[in-house]
C-alpha cells in the first residue's frame, strides 16, 4: 500500500452550520492535489480538517490507515507540514531562525539543521535576508520564509512518504514567484511528498496539478484530473464564471480565459441604481 | 558569548553592591569575605564589617537577584505565550491577585485569627497569584485553546477587582495595618534575612528551571499556536507549565517585596532589541538582566537618600516607565523611516 492521507465522509460544523459535508478525498504520496472552489466553499476548512486542527462532526481523517488523532503530535510533525494562509509574527526572529524552527520535530544535530537551512535559504533566494528580522521583511519575503520553514520540516526527503498542506500558497506572490512555488511543489512530489494546495488560478491548476478537488458550498462538486474536471460547464455552474477553454500547440494542458461581461451580477442595476420615489413604487 | 558577559556583569554588580552603604567595603574585601566562608582565605575584616556583610547586605543582595531574575524571566515567558511584547505579570493580574491576598491577610488576618508568621504573607501571595491565574485561564479557555484577548481582558478585570478590594481594605485598616500596607505596597527589599532568601530560592529556582526548559516551545509559540501544534508542540501543556511557574515565582516575590513593576517589561524588551527574539538568548538573558536591574535599583534605593530608603517599586517605575516610552518612540521612528 502506498502511503496516503484519506478524508472519509468528513463533515465540519461551525456554530451548528455544516460548513463541510461528506467530503471523500485521498491525498497520495507523490501527487499534487489542487483544491479549488469559490469563496466560502470550505477549502480552508477542509485543509484544517486534513491538518487535524478542527474537530470533525462526522467522518475521519486517516494517515496511513490510522486516524490522525491516534498519531502523536510529534510523530505527525515529522510526516506532515502545514503552511497556513496567514502567519503573524511580531517578534524579531530572523529569517534564518524562523526556517530553522521547522527542524524542531526532528531533533537532529545542529550542524544538520544548519546545512538544511542554508540550502533552503539559497533555494528560495533568501540568502541576502538571512539575518533580517522577520517583521521587517515584505509580505512576499515573509511568505517565502514560512515556505522555507515548512520545507525544513519535511527534510530529509525520500526515506519515507510525507505530506504538505498549503493554504493559498500563491497569495501575495507575483506570477513568477507563484509559478516557482508550484515548480517547487512538483519537485517535492517527485521525491515522494503528497502535496495538497488551495489555489485560485485555473491555469496553474491545469498546468501543475495531478488531480483537482472542486468544492462548492461545503460539498464535493468534482474530483479528478484537471483536463477532465475543468470544463466550461464547471466554471459556469460552480463559479458563476464564463470562460473560454483553449488548447495551444505549445501546451500540453488547456488554459482558461474568463469572458468579459458575463458575470451574473446585474451591473447595469447595481452601478447605476437610482432610488425610486414612493409615488413611482405605487 | 553575550550570556557569559551578563553573568560576569551580575557577579561584578553583586560585589560592588555589597560594598556600598554606611559601612564601605571595597570589592576585594567583599570577595575575601565570601571566599573565607568556604575556607579558602582568611579575610582581613572587622567584626562590624563581617556582620554588616553577612547579616544585612548579603541576604538583601541575594533577594534582589532572586526577585529581579524571577520578574525578568516571567515577563519574557509571559510575553512569549501571549505573543505580545507588552505582556507583564502585572498585566494579566498575577501580581494584583497576589497583592489582593496579601492585603487581605494583613487587614483581616488578625481578626480571623490566622497564624501570623513570616511564612504567612508570601504564602497568601502565592495563593493569590495561583487563584488569579487559574481564574483568568478558566475564563479564557475555549475548548482546548486559550483566547488571548479574553485572557488580557480578564486580567484587566482582576486588576480592577483587586484595586477596589485593596482600596476597601485600606479604608477600614487601623493605623498600624495602614502603615504596613503602605510599606508593603510600595515595595521594599529591606526586610531581607536568610530565611526569606531561602524561602524565595525554594520557589524561584525550580520555577526558573521549568521555564528555561521551554525555550524551543516558546520560540515555536511565537509563530502561532496552530503552527506550534503542527510542529509537534503540546501547546496547552506548555502554557500551563509556564503560567504555573510564573505564578509561583511572581507570587512569592510579590509576597515579600510588594509589587515591583516594569522589570518584567523592560528587561526582555531591551534584550530583544540587542540580540533578537530567540528564547535561548531572551530567557537566560532576562533572568540575569532582571537580577542586575533590580540589584542596581535596590542599591540606589537604599543609598540615594540614606539613611532613609526609597521604596523600590517607586524607583523602578520612575526609571522604567520613561525608559519604556523612549523605546516605543524609537521603535516607531524606525518603523516610519
Amino acid at each position: 500500500m502506498t502511503s496516503r492521507m484519506e478524508a472519509k465522509r468528513v463533515a465540519v460544523e461551525r456554530g451548528g452550520v455544516r460548513v463541510l459535508d461528506a467530503v471523500d478525498c485521498e491525498l497520495h504520496a507523490g501527487e499534487l492535489l489542487a483544491v479549488i472552489g469559490p469563496n466560502g466553499a470550505g477549502k480552508s476548512t477542509f485543509l484544517g480538517a486534513m491538518a487535524g486542527d478542527l474537530p470533525l462532526a462526522e467522518g475521519e481523517v486517516l494517515l496511513d490507515g490510522v486516524a490522525l488523532a491516534r498519531h502523536s503530535s510529534s510523530e505527525l510533525a515529522k510526516k506532515r507540514a502545514v503552511l497556513p494562509q496567514q502567519s503573524s509574527l511580531d517578534f524579531p526572529l530572523t529569517v534564518e531562525e524562523v526556517i530553522t524552527l521547522g527542524r524542531t520535530p526532528h531533533g537532529t544535530p545542529l550542524a544538520t539543521d544548519r546545512t538544511i537551512t542554508a540550502h533552503l535559504l539559497k533555494m528560495l533566494a533568501l540568502e541576502p535576508l538571512a539575518t533580517r528580522p522577520y517583521p521587517r521583511c515584505s509580505g512576499g519575503e515573509q511568505r517565502r520564509t514560512q515556505l522555507g520553514r515548512v520545507l525544513a520540516q519535511l527534510m530529509p526527503l525520500g526515506d519515507e512518504a510525507k505530506f504538505l498542506l498549503l493554504d493559498e500558497p500563491t497569495a501575495s506572490l507575483d506570477p513568477a514567484r507563484a509559478l516557482e512555488l508550484l515548480e517547487i511543489a512538483r519537485k517535492l512530489t517527485e521525491r515522494g511528498v503528497g502535496v495538497m494546495a488551495i489555489l485560485h488560478d485555473p491555469n496553474l491548476v491545469s498546468g501543475m496539478a495531478d488531480r483537482v478537488l472542486v468544492l462548492e458550498r461545503g460539498k464535493m462538486a468534482a474530483l479528478g484530473a484537471p483536463r477532465e474536471v475543468l470544463t466550461k460547464e464547471l466554471f459556469a455552474d460552480v463559479f458563476d464564471l464564463h470562460v473560454e477553454r483553449l488548447e495551444h500547440e505549445n501546451l500540453d494542458y488547456p488554459v482558461f480565459v474568463p469572458l468579459k461581461g458575463t458575470t451574473p451580477m446585474d451591473f447595469e442595476h447595481r452601478l447605476f441604481f437610482t432610488p425610486t420615489t414612493r409615488e413611482e413604487r405605487k | 558569548m553575550a550570556i557569559w558577559a551578563l553573568l560576569v556583569a551580575l557577579v561584578m554588580s553583586m560585589l560592588v553592591a555589597a560594598g556600598i552603604g554606611a559601612v564601605e567595603l571595597d570589592w576585594v574585601k567583599v570577595a575575601s569575605l565570601v571566599t573565607e566562608r568556604v575556607g579558602i582565605y582568611e579575610a582581613d575584616a572587622s567584626l562590624v564589617e563581617r556582620s554588616v556583610f553577612w547579616v544585612i547586605r548579603a541576604p538583601r543582595i541575594l533577594l534582589a537577584v532572586l526577585v529581579g531574575g524571577a520578574l525578568g524571566l516571567s515577563g519574557a515567558a509571559l510575553q512569549g505565550i501571549f505573543r505580545n511584547p507588552l505582556a507583564d505579570p502585572g498585566l494579566i493580574g498575577v501580581s494584583s491577585g497576589a497583592a489582593l491576598c496579601v492585603v487581605g491577610a494583613i487587614v483581616f488576618g488578625a481578626a480571623l485569627s490566622l497564624p501570623v508568621s513570616p511564612w504567612f504573607i508570601p504564602l497568601a501571595a502565592f495563593v493569590g497569584a495561583i487563584l488569579a491565574t487559574v481564574c483568568v485561564l478558566q475564563l479564557a479557555t475555549r475548548g482546548s485553546r486559550v483566547d488571548v484577548a479574553t485572557m488580557l481582558l480578564a486580567g484587566i478585570a482582576i486588576n480592577a477587582l483587586a484595586g477596589a478590594f485593596i482600596g476597601f481594605a485600606t479604608y477600614i485598616a487601623d493605623d498600624a495595618q495602614l502603615r504596613s500596607l503602605t510599606m508593603w505596597s510600595l515595595g521594599s527589599l529591606g526586610g531581607a534575612g536568610w530565611r526569606e532568601v531561602g524561602l524565595i530560592a525554594l520557589f524561584t529556582i525550580p520555577g526558573a528551571a521549568m521555564i528555561l526548559r521551554q525555550q524551543r516551545a516558546l520560540d515555536l509559540l511565537l509563530l502561532g499556536e496552530r503552527e506550534a501544534g503542527h510542529l509537534g508542540i503540546d501547546v496547552t501543556r506548555t502554557r500551563r507549565i509556564i503560567i504555573a511557574a510564573c505564578a509561583l515565582m511572581v507570587g512569592v516575590g510579590v509576597g515579600f517585596t510588594g509589587i515591583i513593576g516594569f522589570v518584567g517589561l523592560v528587561v526582555p524588551h531591551v534584550l530583544r532589541l540587542a540580540g533578537g527574539a530567540a528564547h535561548r538568548w531572551v530567557l537566560p538573558g532576562s533572568l540575569l538582566g532582571g537580577a542586575i536591574l533590580l540589584l542596581a535599583a535596590d542599591t540606589l534605593a537604599r543609598t540615594i537618600a540614606a539613611p532613609a530608603e526609597l521604596p523600590i517599586g517607586v524607583l523602578t517605575s520612575l526609571v522604567g516607565a520613561p525608559f519604556f516610552l523612549a523605546l516605543l518612540l524609537g521603535q516607531r521612528r524606525r518603523a516610519i523611516a
